[in-house]
């Protein structure tokens, strides 16, 4: 039951969202929720879409230092597989290629995410 | 989980339990295939499809056979005793009996012909089977533990030397079932955000057919 329970919280402290996406944020300093006028339908819809993204917290968005590190792992991984191959070396290079693989996938995806934050 | 669409316990579990019955089953078959490709291949004294070693002999084949049967039939039994009974079936049992079956295709590899074995596809035929009945989870992990075996299986066979001539295709060979497995994970979580999709229309279609009956069976 105990581990049931624990399922259940998970599952239920995910859906409410407490991942912190603060990299997908759009760059600029603190943006602020402004309440709509009333009557002012379209721009209420609006402003709260970009409210309820920010909550008034500071936006700390993703850094050209940032992306510049994640390209560069993603660049050394594929530049250290394919070296891998060349090279015909031992087979305890073999061990390498999970490590290799995972650092490639991650910091692909990484870039796929800051890529597609809005900006 | 799938039936249903709700991630309880119970659900998980029944999920797991057919899964593995249905993997037992599929043990079954491709050992049966495997064991008689082996003695026959023994007995004829024909090559295969690759350079036998010394290794192979009666006793190694009569051995892996007695393993598997062994191990195969008291997992039947514990399997069949928790569905009768309506028990749990641990979370752990599905990692174990994929350990188990990448461990054997490793053995085999050992006297068929070494990194040439054409048992190697029998990983690939492991990954499937797990990836697409679980998913991602246990298709990353799955590859994980085949990389891990194979690179103790190629220092079995060349150690003390740890360098060998062709490497560049074995990294290559691991290289291809690291995408198989992933690609199958990824295929895996489509088809249950799919799956998952359908129970809740069908959920739906249930609810407002129950509802229009009891409107018309009000007036």
């Amino acid at each position: 039951m105990n581990q049931g329970n624990s399922e259940e919280k998970k599952l239920s402290s995910f859906k409410r969202g407490n991942v912190n996406f603060d990299l997908l944020r759009p760059e600029g300093g603190i943006v602020r929720i402004e309440k709509a006028e009333e009557g002012d339908s379209s721009a209420y819809i609006k402003k709260s879409k970009r409210g309820q993204f920010d909550k008034n917290r500071k936006s700390n968005p993703v850094g050209i230092f940032y992306i510049a590190s994640w390209i560069f792992m993603a660049f050394s991984s594929s530049v250290f597989i394919v070296f891998m191959i060349i090279s015909d070396g031992g087979i305890l290079w073999l061990a390498t290629l999970p490590v290799a693989i995972s650092v490639l996938l991650w910091s692909l995806v990484m870039l796929a995410l800051i890529v597609a934050r809005p900006r | 989980m799938l039936m249903s669409g709700l991630l309880t316990k119970k659900n998980l579990s029944d999920w797991d339990l057919r899964n593995e019955m249905n993997k037992v089953n599929v043990r079954w078959a491709v050992f049966l295939f495997t064991i008689l490709y082996l003695y026959s291949l023994y007995f004829t004294g024909s090559r295969g499809f690759a350079e036998l070693f010394e290794d192979f002999n009666f006793r190694f084949i009569s051995l892996t056979a007695a393993t598997v049967i062994v191990c195969n039939f008291i997992y039947n039994l514990i399997l069949i005793r928790l569905k009768n009974k309506d028990q749990y079936i641990h979370p752990s049992m599905k990692y174990a009996s994929m350990i188990f079956d990448l461990f054997i295709v490793t053995l085999l590899l050992i006297p068929t012909g070494g990194r040439e074995s054409m048992f190697f596809l029998l990983y690939i035929v492991v990954m499937l089977s797990n990836g697409m009945r679980y998913g991602m989870r246990l298709a990353v992990i799955g590859i994980l533990i085949f990389n891990i075996f194979y690179v103790l299986f190629l220092l079995y066979q060349f150690y003390p030397s740890l360098e060998i001539k062709g490497m560049n295709s074995e990294i290559l060979k691991v290289i291809g079932v690291w995408v198989v497995g992933l690609y199958i994970g990824y295929l895996s979580r489509r088809f249950q955000i799919l799956q998952n999709d359908v129970d809740k229309y069908r959920n739906l279609l249930k609810k407002h057919l129950e509802n229009a009956s009891s409107e018309s069976n009000q007036n």
